[in-house]
């Protein structure tokens, strides 16, 4: 039992942590934005800079 | 000749507007042409499409409603921020040649617009990382500053159809977004520290059966108290300041025996942790905490929505002037209005708000003043009269020499109006906060009761059952009933089309027994349009057409735009001219005659466009055909020296969807009725076919208000829809005023709600609504009082622990708040 006293301080640090871990997370507007953060990982293809034999193939194509 | 039907009622496929009669704009898109409303929507279009955007079709959740701008609305937004850049500095720099700004987005409604914008602007070059937060309209900007500027982004968006403003420092909005954070991190820091609580009170609970040794039991004592501390000191805070304001103005509200029960609970428990004896109520107290903040921050969270929606309707507001630069060279140029000093002069043309107040220079004509003084019909002015801003020019351009700062004048007005939408509480609201009141003055003597009761049955368990009973009566759940469900209900209708400026307007929507139309401008829509030409000479119609385009181009007549291709009534989009109409300027001497018509020269020969006898003046009435016989449509002549070309008959047709939303009315037992101003026979012929509606034609705006009170006086809640513009004093008879968004800029304001996007379905739907509403309120209420009244005798009795009282009490709260959260979606049933 006396192994308690040392669990539930670290159970105690580890809380101190997962606060500190959110008040970040708030504070760096991670919470912002709800809607559209969820749809996002659908967009699955690369900004348009970023391939610019495509986009030249376009603009050939004009 | 034949009289020819043109309404061609096809969709844009780019924002879902009718195509305007007479315009071939198509773009290849998905594998189909696509017809087009206008140049801009086509220009847009194939912009995505040469981009590779396509896919923005496919993802968005609807044709946008509003056209994309034309090429010269660009440029003027572009100058706009760029002198909003010189004032503010709202750009800032970070390291290296960095640059970031953050604009706002306007009629951003979607995940697919944010996917657009992201991606437009990550392909300019000089861009670095563009990102989109939807909730708050805004994107962030990061570029090169040796590589572009701020215009070059605004232009972008410009062309891809969205209007940007900068993201001007706004303290209410700054208040908001801390205020949110703070209400989570409350949140969240009472969430994590309850389940660690929690669990230390199993054990607690567990190990006094198990005789759990001594020193453990006293040591999870100790940290039960160290893990609610944080929670009792930031967390419920609020209730503390709360409980200490109501106390001082002497008016008991909730947060007094919310604040009673966590202090009260903290302080026993501290005292029996150092005694080492007695009963610790620590996870009673972050449980209640959490709980309650949860409630609330799920209530914050739909109202702070429907307010965002409500600010974005007043920021619709025109900002923009045109200051003359040289009267004799006719330039001027368009700057924000904020800018304008005494002395300036500054040209508003017809149907545009003025700015600022003012002294009239040149023109006469007729301002509405609806807004400011409530007075509905225009008021003639001429040279040296004073206009005030915020008034409606409604007839002729206006040059004015500003007297008065924009700050001094037209923010006065729009303060007013904002303060008039927030400062009316629902009925139904304050009823709640009275009873609300009533309740916890019971709850407390109830309170009190009880711990003088059980002082003498068994000192021992006073403060247990005391504490038991403030928790479990606690009127939470009934604070949160009607704001939680209203804020929701306004929040869905807004994004559904529909937006309450009014505090009664849902309440009184929910028991409306009729349904009142004012023909023009809501069941039709308010604007002539081109229902048949009739050839006199032979030429071809596009011929006949294109003449008499060129002659109107320009004016600001009513009729006129019937012959502007262009829908200009739904964005702030100025009307531009067809590409394949003559130009206006192949028309010289271009002259418009108050009351007959507009004449002009085109290729030399003086051409003559309106009413049948002045036009036909132009060839010396050599030829004067006969009106063609036809009531229902206003007809007017085009003619040049040679003789008479072509009749028009302009009409205001009926909107596509008043037939489906009439019937949706009726279908919800509503009786719907037609009551207009207008006496000609087309009223009736509207009346006719939405299915024979009665109607009372001819009505004057008394005659309109008589018809609205005796309807009133047999016991009926009326509703009235009209335009908004001259219908003030029945707007404001009705229990209910719905005006169109179509109405001009401010004076939509002076009803209790507002079409927003010009759909008239929005109208059933919102009324289907408002019952909803109403139900959802009674259930909450009922539940609320039901729970209290059921737990009170098991309380007072002292069979409820403290724990099972808050536990029950926070369900009770949350349960209220979700129940009213299924308002933000609309419901199946009626």
């Amino acid at each position: 039992m006396t192994i308690l006293l040392v669990l539930i301080p670290l159970g105690c640090l580890l809380l101190a942590v997962a606060i500190a871990a959110f008040l970040w997370a708030v504070q760096n507007d991670q919470f912002e934005d709800l809607e559209l953060e969820g749809r996002r990982i659908l967009w699955d293809d690369d900004p348009p800079d970023e391939s610019p034999a495509r986009s030249e193939a376009l603009h050939d194509a004009r | 000749m034949v009289a020819e039907a043109l309404l061609a009622p096809e969709p844009c496929f780019h924002c879902g507007l009718d195509v305007p009669i007479g315009c071939d704009f198509t773009v290849a898109l998905l594998g189909a042409d696509r017809a087009m409303c206008c140049v801009g929507c086509q220009a847009v279009a194939e912009m995505l499409r040469d981009e590779g955007l396509e896919r923005w079709y496919v993802e968005r959740e609807g044709p946008t409603g509003i056209p994309a701008q034309t090429v010269p609305d660009v440029l003027e937004e572009a100058t706009f921020l760029r002198l909003e850049a010189e004032d503010r500095a709202f750009e800032t720099h970070g390291a290296g040649d960095r640059v970031e700004a953050t604009v706002l987005v306007e009629d951003m409604t979607c995940p697919a617009c944010a996917w657009l914008i992201e991606h437009a602007l990550a392909s300019l070059p000089a861009v670095e990382e563009a990102r989109v937060n939807l909730i708050a309209r805004r994107a962030r900007v990061v570029w090169r500053e040796h590589e572009g500027t701020l215009d070059d982004v605004v232009r972008r968006l410009a062309e891809i159809g969205f209007r940007t403003r900068p993201d001007a420092p706004d303290e209410a909005a700054d208040l908001r977004a801390h205020e949110r954070r703070a209400a989570l991190v409350r949140l969240g820091v009472a969430g994590l520290a309850t389940m660690n609580v929690m669990t230390y009170a199993v054990a607690l609970y567990l190990g006094a059966a198990d005789a759990m040794p001594a020193g453990i039991d006293r040591f999870l004592r100790w940290m039960c108290w160290l893990v609610a501390t944080p929670v009792v000191l930031v967390s419920a805070r609020p209730h503390f300041e709360g409980a200490w304001r109501d106390l001082r103005a002497r008016r008991p509200g909730m947060d007094v025996p919310i604040a009673l029960a966590i202090g009260g609970a903290y302080l026993a428990s501290a005292i029996a942790v150092v005694r080492g004896q007695g009963q610790v109520y620590f996870e009673s107290v972050c449980m209640f905490t959490f709980f309650i903040g949860l409630g609330r921050y799920l209530e914050h969270g739909v109202r702070q929505r429907a307010d965002a929606l409500a600010e974005h309707l007043v920021d619709a507001a025109p900002d923009l002037a045109r200051r003359i630069i040289d009267a004799d060279l006719g330039t001027e140029e368009v700057i924000p209005a904020r800018r304008l000093d005494v002395g300036d002069r500054i040209l508003v043309r017809s149907g545009e708000v003025i700015p600022v107040d003012g002294v009239v220079l040149s023109g006469a004509g007729a301002v509405e003043e609806v807004v400011l003084s409530g007075e509905p019909w225009p008021r003639d002015v001429r040279e040296a009269d004073a206009v005030r801003a915020g008034s409606v020019n409604a007839d002729t351009i206006l040059e004015i020499e500003v007297t008065c700062a924009q700050e001094d004048s037209t923010l006065g007005v729009l303060h007013r109006l904002i303060d008039r939408a927030q400062s009316e509480r629902p009925e139904v609201a304050r009823r709640a906060d009275r009873l609300g009141g009533v309740f916890v003055v019971a709850v407390l003597a109830i309170a009190a009761g009880t711990a003088v009761a059980w002082s003498t049955i068994d000192p021992s368990r006073v403060f247990d059952v005391t504490l038991a009973v403030l928790v479990a009566t606690c009127p939470c759940a009934l604070g949160l009933a009607t704001p939680t469900a209203i804020a929701a209900a306004s929040e869905g209708l807004a994004r559904a089309g529909f937006v309450l400026t009014g505090g009664s307007a849902l309440e009184n929507l929910a028991r409306l027994d009729r349904v009142v139309f004012d023909k023009t401008g809501s069941l039709t829509e308010g604007r002539p349009r081109i229902e048949f030409v009739e050839l006199v000479r032979n030429l071809s119609r596009e011929d006949a057409l294109e003449r008499a385009r060129a002659l109107e181009a320009g004016s600001s007549h009513v009729l006129a735009q019937a012959f502007t291709p262009q829908r200009a009534d739904a964005g702030r989009s100025a009307a531009i001219p067809d590409r394949r109409a003559p130009s206006p300027a192949s028309v010289r001497d271009r002259d418009a005659v108050a009351g007959a018509g507009v004449e002009g020269t085109i290729g030399g020969v003086r051409h003559r466009l309106g009413r049948a006898d002045w036009a036909s003046e132009v060839c010396d009435g050599r030829t004067r055909p006969t009106l063609p016989d036809d009531e229902a449509h206003t007809q007017v002549l085009l003619a040049d020296e040679a003789g008479a070309i072509a009749w028009f008959g302009l009409g205001d047709a009926l909107r596509p969807e008043a037939r489906a939303s009439v019937n949706a009315l009726q279908d919800l037992g509503l009786e719907v009725e037609i009551l207009t101003g207008d006496p000609s026979p087309s009223a009736a012929h509207v009346a006719a076919e939405l299915g024979g509606l009665p109607i009372s034609a001819g009505v004057s705006a008394e005659g309109k208000v008589e018809h609205v009170r005796s309807r009133q006086r047999q016991g009926e809640c009326v509703g009235f829809v009209g335009d908004g513009l001259n219908d003030g004093p029945v707007l404001r008879a009705a229990d209910v005023s719905v005006a169109m968004a179509g109405a001009c800029d401010l004076s939509r304001l002076s009803a209790d709600a507002l079409l927003y996007r010009d759909d008239l379905t929005a109208m059933p739907r919102a009324v289907r609504w408002a019952r909803r509403t109403r139900r959802i309120v009674s259930q909450n209420f009922a539940w609320a009082i039901g729970y209290n009244l059921l737990v009170l005798p098991l309380a007072v009795t002292g069979h409820l622990p403290p724990w099972l009282a808050a536990a029950g009490m926070s369900a009770s709260s949350l349960l209220v708040a979700l129940n009213a959260t299924r308002l933000r979606r609309e419901g199946s049933t009626p």
